[in-house]
C-alpha cells in the first residue's frame, strides 16, 4: 500500500496545477497519470494559447507543462508515469494499474483530486467503424507525440475549436484537409483559428453533416449531405469527397467516471459538456474527500484548468489545516477564472458553473460589448503598421505586452478587444509573431513604388527565401495575384514572420502566400491546368497571353477566364519582368454561360 | 531589329509560320517573321481545324492530299502533339444535282488516288448512327480526312523554325515596302529591315500588304462564325458536312463539337464580331441532323475573316513578273488550315531551288485571275 497525503489522478494541466499548490504547502502528493509522458492534452498542442501573458499566453502548450513543473516542489512530490486509477473502493483505498509491468497496486490517501479531463464524443454515420477513420485527439498524438501523419488527404468533422486547430496542425504536418464538416451555420471555434484554416484554402461546408464513409478496406471518400435547421438532410445536396482519413472533432465531453465509483453527486450539464461532478466553486465535490478540476469538471481550456487545478490544491490543503489564509487564495484565483470566462465562448461555462453554484443568472450577463477596433488609415501614412484582425472577444492579451511602444491595449479585462494607437505604432511587428491566433498581420505601403509590403506570422515549413515568387492568397485562400517574399524574419518561437510584396490594389486582401515553386496549384480550375504548366509554357516562350491562351487552353473553360485571367497576366510579368498590361487577354464570347442548342431552336422564325 | 535579311515573310499565321518552318527545314537560315499583334492573331486563331481532301477542283485535292500525307508525319517531324485525329469527312447530298456533282467529285478525286467513296444513306448512318439521314439521298466518305488544332501546329511550325534560325518578330506591324534595288525595305513600327524575298501571308489582310508595292490583288475579307460545345465523350465521329444547308461540324479531339455554318449574305469586311443570327440558325441546323444532341451545351461563340479569292483557290507565286521575289501565298477561302503543308513546302521551294518541286501549282498562280481562266472550287463552307 502506497500512502501519501493527496493522490492526484491526471498529469493534465489542472492536475499539474493542483501540485503546485499542494507540494508548495508541504504536503506529500502522489500525482498518477495513465500516459507515459505528462501533460494531458497540452503535449499535443503544438499552437501557442490564448489567456493572459502572466498565465502562459502565447506560449505553445507543449511548454506549458514544462513550466508548471518547475513550481512544483520535488521534495514533496512523486510522479507514477504509465499509471491508471482503475477503482475507488468502499474502504477508500485507490487501485492503480501499472500497465508497463502489469501490476496493479493499492494507494490509500486522504484526499484525492481528479483531474482526468475529457474524453472525445462520437457521432453515427454509416461504416464509421473503417479504417482512417479518428478522433481529432487520436490524430494528435499520432502526429504531435509520434511523428506519423495519419493520412494525406484528411476530412475533419466539426469547426470547432479543436477541428480548427487540429486541421491547421494536420497542414502544417504535410496534409492535404479537403474540407471542414460543420453542421451550425458558423464555426464554433475562435474566428481567427478560423481564418487561419481559410487563408489556406481549406473549404469550409457549414450547415452539412457526413452521412457516409467509404472505401474497401480503408477510408476512400466521404458522403456528406446538406442539413435544415432541424438537422433534416436536404435531397440532392449530396456531394462526394475524396480522402483517405475523416478525423470527428465533434466535441468533448468531462470524463469523471472513477468518481462515480464513490458514489458522490453527479449532474448533466449541456454547458459544461455532459455529466459533471457537482462541485463548488473552490472544486470540492459533495464528499470533502475528493476534489476535481479541469475538463473532468467541465469542458473549458487550458488555462482555467490550470486555476482550478490550484484551487482543488488550495482546497485539499485547507481541509488538510494547510491553509492559513485560505480566503485570499482562493480569492485570486476565482477572480481571474471568472475574468477569464466573460467572452462569448467562456460565458458558456460560466453559465454551466454557475447553475451548479445555485448564483443568480442574468441573460444580459450573455451580451457583451465589443468595441469597435477597426481603425481608418490616413492616406497619407507612409510609415508601415499593423492591421489587427481580431474581432473576437477572445481572452488575450500577448499582444498587449508584446509592443514595446505601447501602442495596442487590451486593459484589464482581458476579454476586450485590442485597440491600436496608430500613432504610436512603429512599425516594428514584434506583436505579430506574439498574438496566439496569428491574426495580426504588417502593412507597408511604401515598401516600393505601387507596391505594399505585407508581413504575415507563417508557421509552416519549409520558408520561403528572400526573392522567390510565390502566390498572394485572400482570406479565403483563392490565389489572387503572384507577389515576391522581401524579407524573411526567423523567430525563436517558431513563429516566423514574411514579408512579400503585392501590388497596391492587393494590399487590403492578401493574408496569404503559397509557395510558389510547388506549381501543382491549379490556375485554371475550369481545365485543370496547373502553375507548373503555365510556368513551362512562358519559359517556352508563350508570353503573350492569347499566344498562352490558344497553347494551354488556359481561360477557355465555361469561367471563360473570370477565375484566372489576371493570376496568368501577373504569372508572365513576374516571369518576364515585361509590362504586358496593353496585350490583349482574349475577349469574352457568348453565350455567357453554356447554354444547350435547345434554347436557340425554340424561338419563332424559320 | 536585324537590318536586313535574306526573307521577310509578313504574317504570322498557319501559312507564314509554314512557309518558315520549310524555308529553315531547306537549309535557310536568315528569315524575319512579321506579326502585328501575336502568333495565331488572324483568322488561324478563329480557325475549326477541318482537314478535307474531297474538294471539287484538282488542284485542291493535290494540294489537300500532299498536306495530309505531312501532317501525317508531324507529331514526330514537329515533336508536338497537335491533336491531330483522322475521323474523315463524310458529306451529304439532299439533291440530285448534289449526287450528280458528287459521282463527278469522287471519280476526279479516285484519279488522284483519294480512298473515297459515294455512300447510300444507310451506310451514312452506320458511319454515324446519331445522324439523321431521312432526306439524305447519297453522301461521300473519305477517311483519312481529319482534324487538329491549328494553333498548336502552328506554334509548331514556328518553334521548329525559331530553332532554324527564324526570327519572329511579334507586335510588329509591317507598315510600307520601299522597292531598294532588286531588294525591299520593309518598314515596320519598330524599324526597318531590307531583304531580297517578301512573302505576302498576311491572311485577310493580304491586299493591304499588296498594296505596299503598289499591286491591287483580287481578294476580299468575309466573316465566318464557328461554336464549341462543352465537351463530350469522344464518340469518333467524322467532320459532317451538308453544303445545301450550309453546315460543318465534327468533335475535336477533346471532346467538344466544332461547328459552323456559310452565309451566302454575309458582306465584305473585317468583322469579326458575334452575332445571335448565327447561334439561333445553326441550333437549327446542328439539331436537324443531330436530333439526339439539342441538349448539349453551347460554351462560345466566335468569328473569323477568311481571305477569299475568286475562285475559291489560294493565290501562290510571285505577285507578277517585274516583282519575282514578292510571293504570294494567299486568298485560302477558308482552307488555309489544311493547305497550309503543302502550300508552305512549294512556296519554300520556289524561293529556295527556284521552282516547287513536289506538287504542281503553276495553276493557283496570278496568271489564271489576271486571264480569267479559272476552275472555280464549290466544295465550300
Ligand atoms: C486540439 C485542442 C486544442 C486546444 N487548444 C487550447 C488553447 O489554445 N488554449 C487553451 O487554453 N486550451 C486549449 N485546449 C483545451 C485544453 O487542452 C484542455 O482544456 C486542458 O488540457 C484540460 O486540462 P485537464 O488537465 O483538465 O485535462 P487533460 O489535459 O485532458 O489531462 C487529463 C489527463 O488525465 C489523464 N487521465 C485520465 N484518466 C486517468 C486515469 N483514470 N488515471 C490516470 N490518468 C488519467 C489523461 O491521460 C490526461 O493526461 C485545447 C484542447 C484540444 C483538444
Ligand atoms: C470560323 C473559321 C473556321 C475555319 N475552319 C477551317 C477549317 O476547318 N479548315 C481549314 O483548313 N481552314 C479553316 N479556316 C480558314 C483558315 O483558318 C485560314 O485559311 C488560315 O488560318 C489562313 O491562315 P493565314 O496564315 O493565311 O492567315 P492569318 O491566320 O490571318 O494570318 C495572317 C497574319 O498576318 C498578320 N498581318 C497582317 N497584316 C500584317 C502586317 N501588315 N504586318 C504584320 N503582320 C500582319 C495578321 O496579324 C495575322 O496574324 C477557318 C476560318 C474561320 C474564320
Amino acid at each position: 500500500m502506497i500512502r501519501t497525503d493527496v493522490l492526484i489522478i491526471g498529469g493534465g494541466p489542472a492536475g499539474l496545477g493542483a501540485a503546485i499548490e499542494t507540494t508548495n504547502r508541504g504536503l506529500k502528493t502522489l500525482l498518477v497519470e495513465e500516459n507515459p509522458i505528462y501533460g494531458g492534452q497540452l503535449i499535443k498542442q503544438t499552437h501557442k494559447f490564448f489567456g493572459s501573458h502572466s498565465h502562459f499566453a502565447g506560449t505553445r502548450g507543449i511548454y506549458i507543462q514544462d513550466e508548471l513543473l518547475k513550481e512544483i516542489k520535488k521534495e514533496h512530490f512523486s510522479m507514477l508515469p504509465g499509471h491508471s486509477a482503475v477503482g475507488i473502493y468502499d474502504d477508500g483505498v485507490i487501485g492503480i494499474y501499472d500497465s508497463k509491468k502489469n501490476r496493479f497496486k493499492k494507494v490509500s490517501a486522504k484526499k484525492v483530486i481528479v483531474a482526468t479531463g475529457a474524453s472525445e464524443k462520437t457521432i453515427p454515420f454509416k461504416n464509421n467503424d473503417l479504417p482512417g477513420i479518428y478522433g481529432a485527439g487520436g490524430v494528435q498524438t499520432l502526429m504531435n507525440v509520434y511523428g506519423v501523419l495519419p493520412g494525406k488527404k484528411i476530412l475533419m468533422i466539426g469547426a470547432g475549436n479543436i477541428g480548427l486547430i487540429v486541421s491547421y496542425q494536420l497542414i502544417q504536418a504535410g496534409a492535404d484537409v479537403v474540407g471542414i464538416v460543420e453542421a451550425l451555420p458558423k464555426a464554433g471555434g475562435y474566428d481567427v483559428h478560423l481564418a487561419k484554416i481559410r487563408r489556406m484554402g481549406v473549404p469550409v461546408f457549414f450547415k452539412h453533416t457526413i452521412v457516409e464513409a467509404f472505401g474497401q478496406d480503408s477510408v476512400e471518400g466521404a458522403l456528406i449531405v446538406q442539413i435544415d435547421n432541424k438537422w433534416k438532410h436536404l435531397n440532392g445536396t449530396q456531394m462526394q469527397l475524396e480522402c483517405d482519413t475523416i478525423c470527428l472533432a465533434v466535441g468533448l465531453t468531462p470524463s469523471s467516471e472513477i468518481l462515480m465509483q464513490t458514489g458522490i453527486k453527479m449532474t448533466f450539464s449541456p454547458s459544461l459538456g455532459g455529466y459533471v461532478p457537482v462541485h463548488n466553486e473552490f472544486m470540492q465535490t459533495s464528499s470533502p474527500d475528493y476534489f476535481v478540476g479541469g475538463d473532468a469538471a467541465g469542458i473549458g481550456e487550458a488555462t482555467s484548468a490550470i486555476i482550478e487545478g490550484r484551487l482543488a490544491g488550495i482546497s485539499a490543503s485547507d481541509s488538510l489545516g494547510k491553509e492559513k489564509n485560505a480566503e485570499k487564495a482562493y480569492k485570486e484565483h476565482v477572480d481571474y477564472i471568472e475574468k477569464l470566462r466573460d467572452g462569448n465562448t467562456g460565458i458558456k461555462v460560466k453559465k454551466g458553473k454557475y447553475e451548479l453554484w445555485n448564483k443568480p443568472w442574468d441573460t444580459s450577463m450573455e451580451t457583451f460589448e465589443k468595441k469597435d477596433n477597426t481603425i481608418k488609415i490616413p492616406k497619407g501614412r507612409t510609415k508601415a503598421y499593423v492591421s489587427i484582425e481580431c474581432y473576437e472577444d477572445i481572452p488575450c492579451n500577448p499582444c498587449e505586452i508584446s509592443c514595446h511602444f505601447k501602442a495596442i491595449t487590451v486593459g484589464p479585462n482581458i476579454t476586450d478587444l485590442p485597440m491600436l494607437a496608430l500613432e504610436k505604432c512603429t512599425g516594428c511587428m514584434s506583436c505579430l509573431a506574439q498574438c496566439p491566433g496569428l491574426a495580426i498581420f504588417g502593412i507597408n505601403k511604401n515598401l516600393a513604388p505601387g507596391r505594399t509590403g505585407i508581413t504575415i506570422p507563417y508557421e509552416l515549413l519549409p520558408l520561403p527565401e528572400k526573392g522567390d515568387p510565390v502566390w498572394g492568397a485572400d482570406r479565403d485562400g483563392k490565389i489572387i495575384c503572384s507577389a515576391r517574399v522581401e524579407a524573411v524574419r526567423k523567430n525563436k518561437n517558431k513563429t516566423h514572420l514574411i514579408t512579400i510584396s503585392v501590388e497596391n490594389e492587393y494590399a487590403e486582401n492578401v493574408r496569404h502566400f503559397y509557395p510558389g515553386a510547388s506549381g501543382d496549384v491549379l490556375i485554371c480550375r475550369c481545365l485543370d491546368i496547373t502553375a507548373d504548366e503555365i510556368n513551362d509554357a512562358i519559359d517556352r516562350g508563350y508570353t503573350d497571353f492569347e499566344e498562352l491562351k490558344r497553347y494551354l487552353r488556359v481561360t477557355t473553360g465555361p469561367c471563360q477566364g473570370r477565375g484566372c485571367r489576371q493570376l496568368i497576366m501577373n504569372m508572365i510579368r513576374a516571369k518576364t519582368g515585361e509590362d504586358v498590361s496593353s496585350h490583349s487577354t482574349g475577349t469574352p464570347r457568348p453565350p455567357e454561360s453554356a447554354l444547350p442548342f435547345s434554347a436557340f431552336t425554340k424561338g419563332g422564325g424559320k | 531589329m536585324k537590318a536586313a535579311a535574306d526573307v521577310g515573310i509578313i504574317g504570322g499565321g498557319i501559312i507564314g509560320s509554314a512557309i518558315g518552318y520549310y524555308l529553315t527545314k531547306m537549309g535557310l537560315k536568315d528569315i524575319v517573321l512579321f506579326e502585328k499583334d501575336y502568333l495565331t492573331s488572324g483568322c488561324t486563331g478563329r480557325c475549326g481545324g477541318g482537314i478535307r481532301q474531297q474538294w471539287s477542283t484538282s488542284d485542291n485535292v493535290k494540294l489537300a492530299k500532299r498536306s495530309v500525307e505531312l501532317f501525317e508525319k508531324y507529331e514526330d517531324e514537329l515533336d508536338f502533339d497537335f491533336e491531330y485525329i483522322q475521323q474523315g469527312y463524310l458529306i451529304l447530298a439532299f439533291t440530285d444535282d448534289e449526287v450528280r456533282d458528287f459521282k463527278k467529285n469522287v471519280a476526279m478525286q479516285k484519279k488522284h488516288g483519294l480512298k473515297v467513296d459515294l455512300i447510300s444513306p444507310r451506310q451514312a448512318k452506320k458511319i454515324v448512327p446519331f445522324l439523321n439521314t431521312n432526306d439524305v439521298l447519297a453522301a461521300t466518305y473519305c477517311p483519312t480526312d481529319g482534324l487538329a488544332n491549328p494553333f498548336l501546329t502552328t506554334f509548331g511550325y514556328a518553334e521548329r523554325a525559331s530553332e532554324g534560325g527564324m526570327t519572329i518578330l511579334r507586335k510588329t506591324r509591317v507598315n510600307s515596302i520601299e522597292r531598294k534595288g532588286g531588294s525591299y525595305r520593309i518598314r515596320t513600327d519598330k524599324g526597318d529591315c531590307t531583304v531580297k524575298y517578301i512573302v505576302n501571308a498576311a491572311g485577310p489582310w493580304a491586299q493591304e500588304a499588296a498594296k505596299m508595292i503598289g499591286y491591287d490583288i483580287p481578294v476580299e475579307p468575309e466573316r465566318h462564325q464557328i461554336l464549341v460545345t462543352e465537351p463530350l465523350e469522344r464518340m469518333v465521329c467524322p467532320m459532317v458536312v451538308d453544303f445545301y444547308h450550309g453546315f460543318y461540324g465534327s468533335q475535336e479531339k477533346r471532346g467538344g463539337f466544332v461547328m459552323g455554318e456559310s452565309d451566302p449574305s454575309e458582306p465584305v469586311s473585317y468583322k469579326t464580331s458575334s452575332h445571335w443570327k448565327f447561334v439561333e440558325s445553326i441550333s437549327k441546323k446542328f439539331t436537324y441532323l443531330f436530333p439526339r444532341f439539342s441538349n448539349v451545351k453551347i460554351l462560345r461563340q466566335w468569328a473569323g475573316s477568311y481571305c477569299v479569292s475568286p475562285d475559291a483557290q489560294p493565290i501562290l507565286g510571285p505577285i507578277s513578273a517585274d516583282d519575282p521575289n514578292y510571293f504570294l501565298a494567299v486568298g485560302y477561302s477558308g482552307h488555309g488550315f489544311m493547305l497550309a503543308p503543302a502550300t508552305g513546302e512549294a512556296i519554300a521551294e520556289w524561293i529556295v531551288k527556284g521552282k516547287p518541286l513536289t506538287t504542281d501549282i503553276s495553276h493557283l498562280t496570278m496568271e489564271r485571275i489576271e486571264k480569267g481562266d479559272y476552275s472555280q472550287e464549290y466544295n465550300v463552307v
